[in-house]
């Protein structure tokens, strides 16, 4: 089973009806639905459903247990336990997800017959974000934000909610009970909203990523026949191909929510209309850099010895510097652990870690400079001008990210910039894509009108509630109209979804 | 709440509708519209029967062959595509019946096998077109063509090995995926293609029906099973072969650098003796392949390894056992030029009898 598969739009027809039929035992349906789910979209093996099975065991055990034992605790052994209860999650995490990456990488760099095979356990699906769900909810036990749950079944729903379980987004605990031990209670209205959101990431996924997945591709197969010119849009097509992928794939997870009345975090806001790389990063992924941000970075501002090493900092460099240096140092760890969580392969990790961090640093520290630029040359900063400045050049900021990426490796990434920049002017080849005129009517159709829709978004006045205030008929062309583009134009099965991997 | 719902079912319904109304009524591919046992029907009523489009399920269709053909055939055809032209005028068996299927692999033929064996057909003689989809697990380890067809082959496996097997529950060959593929995006996509192209009325032209027309040049079945491809198919000339050739993807159907699969090895020994066992006249026979491919073949011979080792596996299985071999995969030992080939694989049936002829053991 996939999200673009009948046998998803099936499970979701069977499913409707039996959860809002069943009164206060929907949350136990949604579990059992969910279950079902994990599974199905599994390898249909004997053996992987055992595993599987075990997989869910052993989460489920150190989350509830752990919680329930961290809640009963007090002072050490609180955070005791709380400890051993994170390590066993994150241990899991590292054997399926790290273990052998890293003793293939050892072997490599010491020359060493690879006899780690054994350990390759294979992709466990959704591992990095149902693991991260676990952890922050562990944590928010141990910080007595509430107390542990007593009932397992809400615990293993929300650790396996099937919409997000594959894909995030991340959640958290207190929201996503409230949703799921609230009575089910049928809304059309709801149900439409779901389905239009589903539409929507349908669109994105199949009309617009996959056809610019083609000219990245065709030119970062082989980029040293390609212009720099060539380069620089193949880079900006992976920019639209990776968003329109993930954020499709939010859209039709958000949306399939919504059909059960269960509302998930946003993952995305407009992130292409963002002024700075920071107001980027703060648009993107929303809830991995939240989760971060509130279980790691902040946390680790507040730890003794940070405490400490801002008022030494403070005392020697300035009042400035004892608060930039601790926060540079928790950023630092922040975007670390970011890069980790992407795969920790070298180039992900340049592209996912260390370029955003640089960016953001470099940001901060030239932000003065840039505030007395533009003083001095008058520059109003609510203008629309200056807005579109601001947003193409967070967006060419960017694009080292994507090249990366692109690239697969740190030296290509190295040697793809250098091309770029040494052959923009060389002779373009982009017609080697071989891509057909339904195509290029497709991808600039489908970049004006997702263009439209971000900025509609990050005005403040998104498309849904717009149309909803529109008479039916124009409701109902505009959602047929984006219903036969799919249905004529979408490509279907060229390609799973990019954060599956994850 | 009523009037909500109303609402929307307005909204999406008209789209739902319109993308399984056009699968089923354009329907290329002959999902909804291809009943095999209609088919057979005619077939057994000595009417010929234009296959439309060519999109049919030819394993619905050979399996009810199977059922309605006589216990005691002179002969059935087995194998890929590259049999499917061999018909009774060519070996002049009356009797004769072709179950050769494109893609034919080796849980297809074991299938149509265990069919026969429950249905109690027992033909005098088995011509087996020896073929890379038997022996190379590369292809029959992942082709999929019809799952359904998997029960009736694990009933010949347990049959080969002595068994009683266990006999498929009836109606275990149905496809279960066709409320599915109304809904397919795919094959709305297909169909709009086809309206775009050929128009509503052209939509006829993709079911199956009785050849009433001697002059249409459309692709038939014959009543014996087997099939004559379309004029256009036919007069494929010398250029068309060289073409197909150079565009032959030789890494996938010859597996490069694979080699005979053992399993199918073993199989095909059990078939054998099975055979010999119930007074079966096993005949084996090597279609060849067309001379613009064999030259791309020959300089990378040790690439191929394959290829030359299904053709030492069906001489040792003709030396051992006192089976007829008929044919080579090397066009010249029947003097096979590229005009007498459709394309980069399939000899033309016009000189099919030079291979039939050519016996090698």
């Amino acid at each position: 089973m996939s999200l673009t598969s009948f046998g998803f739009f099936a499970f979701l027809l069977v499913g409707i009806p039996v959860y809002y039929l069943s009164g206060r035992y929907g949350r136990y349906v949604l579990l059992a639905m969910s279950l079902y789910f994990y599974f199905a979209i599994a390898p249909a093996t004997v053996s992987y459903h055992v595993k599987l099975t075990a997989i869910v065991l052993y989460i489920l055990t150190v989350t509830y247990v752990g919680a329930l034992l961290i809640d009963r605790a007090k002072g050490r052994w609180r955070t005791l336990l709380t400890f051993l209860s994170i390590a066993g999650l994150a241990a899991f995490l590292f054997f399926t997800k790290y273990l052998y990456q890293i003793l293939e990488s050892l072997s490599v760099l010491f020359h060493a017959p690879n006899r780690f095979s054994f350990l390759q356990f294979g992709s466990v699906i959704g591992v990095s974000y149902f693991i991260l769900s676990a952890i922050g909810y562990l944590i928010d036990v141990c910080w007595q934000s509430y107390p542990a749950e007593k009932n397992p079944g809400t615990v293993c729903l929300f650790i396996f909610f099937f919409p997000q379980v594959i894909s995030g987004p991340v959640t958290r605990f207190p929201e996503m009970k409230e949703q799921f031990c609230k009575r089910p209670v049928l809304d059309w209205g709801t149900i439409e909203h779901g389905i239009r959101r589903m539409l929507w990431g349908y669109f994105k996924k199949l009309v617009i990523s996959d056809r610019f997945a083609v000219v990245v591709g065709t030119v970062y197969a082989d980029y040293l026949s390609f212009s720099g010119f060539d380069l620089f849009v193949a880079t900006l097509c992976y920019a639209i191909r990776l968003y329109t992928d993930f954020s499709g794939c939010m859209d039709i997870v958000l949306g399939a929510a919504q059909l059960f009345g269960i509302t998930l975090p946003e993952n995305f806001n407009a992130p292409f209309f963002s002024a700075t790389v920071q107001e980027f990063w703060q648009r993107w992924h929303i809830t991995l850099g939240g989760w971060f941000k509130d279980y790691v970075m902040y946390p680790f501002q507040k730890t003794k010895g940070m405490i400490t090493l801002g008022k030494k900092c403070k005392a020697k460099f300035g009042k400035k510097a004892g608060k930039k240096i601790p926060f540079y140092l928790a950023m630092l760890l922040l975007w670390f652990l970011i890069g980790l969580w992407h795969g920790g392969a070298g180039y992900y990790f340049v592209a996912s870690a260390a370029i955003p961090f640089t960016l953001l640093i470099l940001g901060d520290l030239c932000s003065p400079l840039s505030e007395r630029l533009v003083k001095l040359l008058h520059i109003r900063r609510e203008s629309a001008a200056w807005k579109t400045v601001s947003y193409l050049r967070t967006n060419l900021l960017l694009c080292p990210v994507w090249v990366f990426v692109c690239a697969g490796s740190v030296e290509r990434g190295f040697l793809a910039l250098k091309h770029a920049v040494c052959s923009f002017f060389g002779e373009t080849n982009l017609s080697a894509c071989a891509l057909t005129r339904t195509d290029l009517v497709m991808m600039a159709l489908g970049t004006v009108i997702l263009g439209a829709a971000e900025y509609l978004q990050h005005r403040g006045t998104p498309v849904t509630p717009m149309l909803d205030r529109k008479p039916f008929a124009v409701k109902w062309l505009v959602v047929n109209a984006e219903i036969l583009v799919i249905l004529l134009f979408g490509l279907v099965g060229t390609s799973s979804f990019i954060y599956f991997r994850f | 709440m009523k009037k909500k719902l109303l609402l929307v079912l307005l909204l999406f319904l008209p789209a739902l509708l319109l993308l399984a109304g056009v699968n089923y009524f354009v329907d290329p591919v002959n999902l909804y519209h291809g009943d095999a046992k209609e088919l057979v029907r005619l077939l057994c009523e000595g009417k010929e029967v234009n296959t439309g489009s060519g999109n049919m399920d030819e394993r619905q269709i050979k399996k009810s062959l199977i059922e309605s053909m006589p216990k005691e055939a002179d002969c059935v055809v087995l194998g890929p595509s590259l049999a499917l032209t061999v018909d009774r005028k060519l070996t002049g068996e009356e009797s004769l019946y072709n179950l050769a299927m494109s893609g034919a692999d080796l849980y297809d033929i074991l299938a149509q096998l265990g069919i026969m064996e429950i249905e109690g057909v027992h033909p005098k003689r088995i011509l087996f077109c020896v073929e890379s989809s038997f022996f190379d697990e590369g292809i029959y380890g992942t082709m999929s063509r019809s799952a359904g067809l998997m029960p009736y082959a694990n009933y010949m496996l347990e049959r080969l090995d002595g068994k009683e097997g266990t006999v498929p529950k009836e109606g275990s060959f149905l496809r279960t995926d066709l409320p599915g593929m109304l809904c397919s995006v795919t094959l709305f996509q297909s169909s709009v293609d086809y309206l775009l192209e050929h128009g509503p009325e052209g939509v006829k032209e993709l079911r199956f029906r009785v050849r009433e027309d001697q002059e249409d040049g459309n692709a038939y079945l014959q009543v014996d099973g087997s099939l004559v491809y379309s004029k256009q198919y036919r007069l494929a000339g010398a250029d068309d072969v060289i073409r197909s050739a150079s565009e032959y993807n030789m890494d996938y159907f010859f597996h490069r650098d694979g080699h005979i699969s053992a399993y199918s090895q073993e199989v095909f020994v059990k078939l054998v003796q099975y055979c010999q066992q119930n007074d079966i006249q096993l005949d084996l026979f090597m279609a060849p392949m067309s001379p613009a491919l064999w030259e791309r073949v020959k300089p990378q011979a040790e690439s191929y390894p394959l290829l030359f080792e299904m053709e030492t596996f069906a001489y040792e299985m003709a030396r051992q056992y006192g089976l007829n071999l008929y044919g080579s995969f090397d066009p010249e030992q029947s003097g096979l030029t590229n005009d007498d080939f459709y394309d980069a694989r399939h000899v033309k049936y016009e000189v099919l009898d030079r291979v039939l002829n050519l016996k090698i053991y």
